[in-house]
């Protein structure tokens, strides 16, 4: 009986439970994209955040004080302890492998360069290499200056690091001083021993690196006589925010809260989790960038959360005026039924049958729609997919059943009050 | 006649038209939301991109360079009070020397910490900052320094301190020729060279010069992560003193606002402002920016489009539905010899009714909700602009008819006869 008289209603009318659908479908596609998207906002933009560079900087324990200046160094007080270069690999084997977006091995000293023997800073670097990663089904990863220093631009070419060829990226303000250009070859002495290097490339940072000479990690290493030796990493992280749980000392905590915090991607334990893996590492946050990062990231993510709810609130209620309206010009219909002798509940519940299955409907092709609109989103702005959350689908159906039914719940409620002959005269 | 129509419509029905009005202050309130916000993404973005530090660096040109000038105290205050002022959030003048803590060499840093506070907010000290007013001789210390030689808060620190380092510098002739002896450490490979470009220039010569001792309290203890970990830190004024070069800075690192200006064009307004030095854009922070506003901004536009256009469709359904109910009316109407234009008239104008009134109200709510937002992200109050108003009002009065012309069309093209025998 229920069911002839909700599919006869569907039948007939339509136009109207389209309509009423169709505003569900829009209310639901709403949440459901948005709230796709606030989900992933936290990892898309901290990926974008990964463009000001490292955030983490490993180099040899007890290392002594060094002659610092702009994040480079210029030699050090007492004889230099070295991290191992046969080690790197390691990086991506960690419990957050997926969040290290890239890493970089430098090798650095004084020199001097050039017909006038000049001091001048120069960096044995990888620049883009393939670096095999065993037993991981990635299998190889890119690692290099380029993987961290997104912001790096030469004019020329980029070294191989493949081809191992005695060349040069000469920094802008080098190249000014030694007055050398792309094709030249410069002499480079160290120590008694000479070598030329040929430059490809001209290197613009905006930062200290323009003073300084570029070349394969290798060239340095033999120049310097320290093979598979190397003095810095800098890494670059996918971080989460630290809150007040990662800023506790984790010597105190206990068993299952060191498991929770070494399992979240902070940046304390992503360093930590470096240090556990190349030997003789002391693994620091750049803080400079991972506290702006953190803080950058809480507050896009509050925003798009507010935002969020606000807009779930409006379209919930703009649902609901739908449905009220949808209802309200039922209002002869529920006369009727009661006239011919409909108990109130009964008559509520074949309503709500029928706005529930509006609910479920329209609530599933919007879900649908909703994570055709968060991908849209996702690859127009950062240019990669959205991961659709499980929590989305029922998150979404729920308020989308829960908002149809509060809508019509107090214009039924006022028509069910009203007397059924009052109605049917037609006022 | 027409007025009396609409007028009456909207008082007799009261309940109807109060749900189409909120349904679209719902929709209106987004638009103003999303738009008040967007409109003022741009300036809170670009101060809390701030916290990245400093993206623009002063030096002295080559020329100054060569001749071992550095930048005065007197240029550095034209950062202050000219034209350029209003977009720097802050800047912060450094200068630095070579000097030796218990026979290890370290960078001496000269610096003002109430701007250094500003522009680098990461900066963990333990112990209190240097007290850039007060007259005693303070000295802060980075972590490394402090592990190292092992020094706590409160100690005194004898900091031995180059002596006339850069007159003995202009001294060593240009052209050094002489082969490089077999040393093993980087540093003493500067030693006695030629260089006068920045940094090398602060370094060369450390194991030939004097040095005099200075007693300091330590006050603070300086964790980075960075550069700062290896460095000490004093006060600028005393550290000019100390270093012979009075009222001179080496360098200044400004923090610019990218909102107003790009980044590039305030480089060379410094550049024209302070004859004799260049301002280097620092790519790393000024690039991620650059990248990072365009990206929220983008996402925002996005959202507002989507809300809008849910809101819009829920605006239309509600209005559709009003509509589609009035059908025995508008057969009434024709009934008594209304004509379609006359009838489409009177919905048209009760929409633009419902659109206005819920417009404004819509955007007296969105506006408020965009300040509990600005507060609570960006600390700050979204600031008032005139033109989300009209936009807002457009925009809803637009929707709300759009949403009319369908059912409105339908209704004025039924057959009075059909409606009023009751179906």
């Amino acid at each position: 009986m229920y069911r002839r008289i909700i599919l006869k209603s569907f039948k007939i009318r339509r136009k109207q439970i389209a309509l009423a659908v169709i505003a569900v479908i829009m209310g639901a596609s709403l949440i459901s994209a948005l709230a796709g998207v606030y989900l992933n906002i936290e990892e898309k933009v901290g990926k974008e955040l990964s463009s000001y560079g490292a955030n983490i900087i490993v180099k040899p324990k007890d290392d002594g004080i060094q002659l610092e200046i702009g994040g480079v160094n210029y030699g050090s007080n007492k004889q230099q302890n070295y991290l191992r270069e046969d080690e790197l690999y390691k990086i991506k084997k960690i419990f957050w492998k997926y969040n290290i977006l890239g890493f970089s091995p430098s090798l650095n000293t004084v020199v001097k360069a050039g017909p006038k023997n000049e001091s001048i800073v120069l960096t044995g670097t990888w620049f883009e290499k393939e670096l095999e990663i065993p037993d991981e089904t990635f299998k190889t990863t890119k690692a290099g200056v380029k993987t961290v220093s997104s912001w790096w631009t030469v004019d020329g070419k980029w070294i191989n690091d493949e081809d191992n060829k005695p060349e040069a990226i000469l920094g802008a303000a080098a190249a000014k001083q030694l007055k050398n250009k792309v094709g030249d070859v410069i002499r480079i002495r160290y120590n008694g021993k000479s070598i030329d290097l040929k430059v490809v490339g001209i290197l613009h940072t905006g930062g200290e690196e323009e003073n300084q000479i570029f070349t394969n990690l290798s060239i340095v290493q033999d120049l310097m006589g320290l093979k598979g030796k190397i003095s810095e990493i800098k890494v670059s992280a996918a971080i989460t925010p630290e809150d007040e749980f990662a800023k506790r000392d984790i010597t105190k905590m206990t068993k299952e809260e060191y498991d929770r915090w070494y399992c979240t991607p902070y940046i304390s334990s992503i360093a930590l989790q470096i240090e556990e893996v190349i030997t003789g590492s002391d693994a620091q946050p750049i803080e400079q960038i991972a506290s702006a990062q953190g803080n950058f990231l809480k507050k896009i993510k509050l925003m798009m959360m507010l935002i969020t709810l606000v807009a779930v609130a409006a379209s919930a209620l703009g649902v609901m005026t739908a449905m009220t309206t949808s209802i309200l010009e039922r209002r002869k219909e529920i006369g009727i039924i009661k006239a011919i002798g409909a108990q109130t509940s009964q008559t509520l519940a074949l309503f709500m049958t029928e706005i529930s299955a509006i609910g479920i409907i329209g609530g599933v092709i919007g879900y649908g729609a909703g994570i055709g609109l968060a991908q849209l989103i996702g690859n127009a702005v950062f240019n990669s997919r959205i991961v659709v959350n499980v929590i989305v689908f029922p998150l979404t159906i729920i308020i989308a059943i829960g908002i149809t039914l509060i809508g019509c719940l107090i214009p039924i409620r006022n028509a069910l009050k009203i007397d059924p002959v009052i109605v049917l005269r037609g006022e | 006649m027409l007025k009396r129509v609409v007028f009456k419509s909207i008082k007799n029905r009261k309940n109807r038209i109060l749900v189409a009005v909120l349904a679209v202050v719902m929709g209106a309130s987004m638009i103003s939301i999303l738009l008040n916000i967007s409109l003022d993404l741009n300036g809170k973005m670009a101060k809390e991109l701030r916290a990245f530090g400093a993206n623009l660096v002063i030096l002295p040109d080559e020329n100054r360079e060569t001749n071992w000038q550095l930048i005065s105290m007197d240029e550095v205050n034209e950062l202050n009070n000219s034209n350029i002022s209003a977009n720097i959030y802050g800047f912060a003048p450094y200068i630095y020397s070579v000097g030796k803590i218990k026979e290890q060499n370290v960078v001496i840093v000269g610096g003002n910490y109430e701007n250094i506070k500003k522009i680098s907010p990461w900066w963990k000290v333990e112990g209190s900052w240097n007290d850039d007013s007060s007259s005693e001789s303070t000295i802060m210390i980075g972590a490394k320094v402090a592990a190292q030689l092992g020094y706590r808060i409160g100690d005194d620190v004898v900091l031995n301190i180059r002596k006339e380092s850069y007159k003995k510098q202009t001294e060593v002739k240009d052209s050094n020729q002489t082969q490089v002896d077999a040393t093993t450490s980087a540093s003493q490979n500067a030693n006695g060279d030629a260089s006068k470009r920045w940094p090398l220039n602060i370094l060369s010569g450390i194991d030939n010069g004097e040095y005099e001792p200075k007693k300091f309290r330590l006050v603070g203890i300086v964790s980075t992560g960075g550069s700062e970990d290896n460095q000490v830190f004093i006060k600028l004024n005393e550290a000019q003193k100390l270093f012979n070069r009075e009222s001179q800075v080496n360098l200044i690192q400004v923090s610019v606002l990218t909102n107003k200006n790009p980044i590039d064009k305030v480089a060379s307004q410094i550049e024209k402002q302070i004859p004799g030095t260049r301002a280097r854009v620092l790519s790393q922070i000024s690039k991620a920016e650059g990248n990072i506003q365009g990206k929220i901004l983008f996402l925002m536009i996005l959202v507002t489009i989507l809300t809008l256009v849910g809101s819009g469709l829920s605006v239309m359904s509600t209005m559709t539905t009003t509509v589609l109910e009035r059908r025995k009316e508008v057969g009434m109407m024709k009934a008594i010899g209304a004509e379609n234009k006359k009838i489409a008239e009177i919905f048209y104008l009760e929409a633009s009714a419902i659109g206005l009134a819920g417009g404004a109200i819509g955007y007296i709510l969105g506006f408020l909700m965009a300040q509990v937002i600005g507060k609570s992200v960006f600390n700050t109050f979204i600031s008032f602009h005139v033109t989300v108003i009209p936009i807002t009002l457009i925009i809803t009065v637009l929707l709300v008819l759009i949403s009319s012309k369908i059912p409105v069309g339908q209704a004025i093209k039924i057959d009075p006869v059909v409606t009023l025998r009751g179906e």
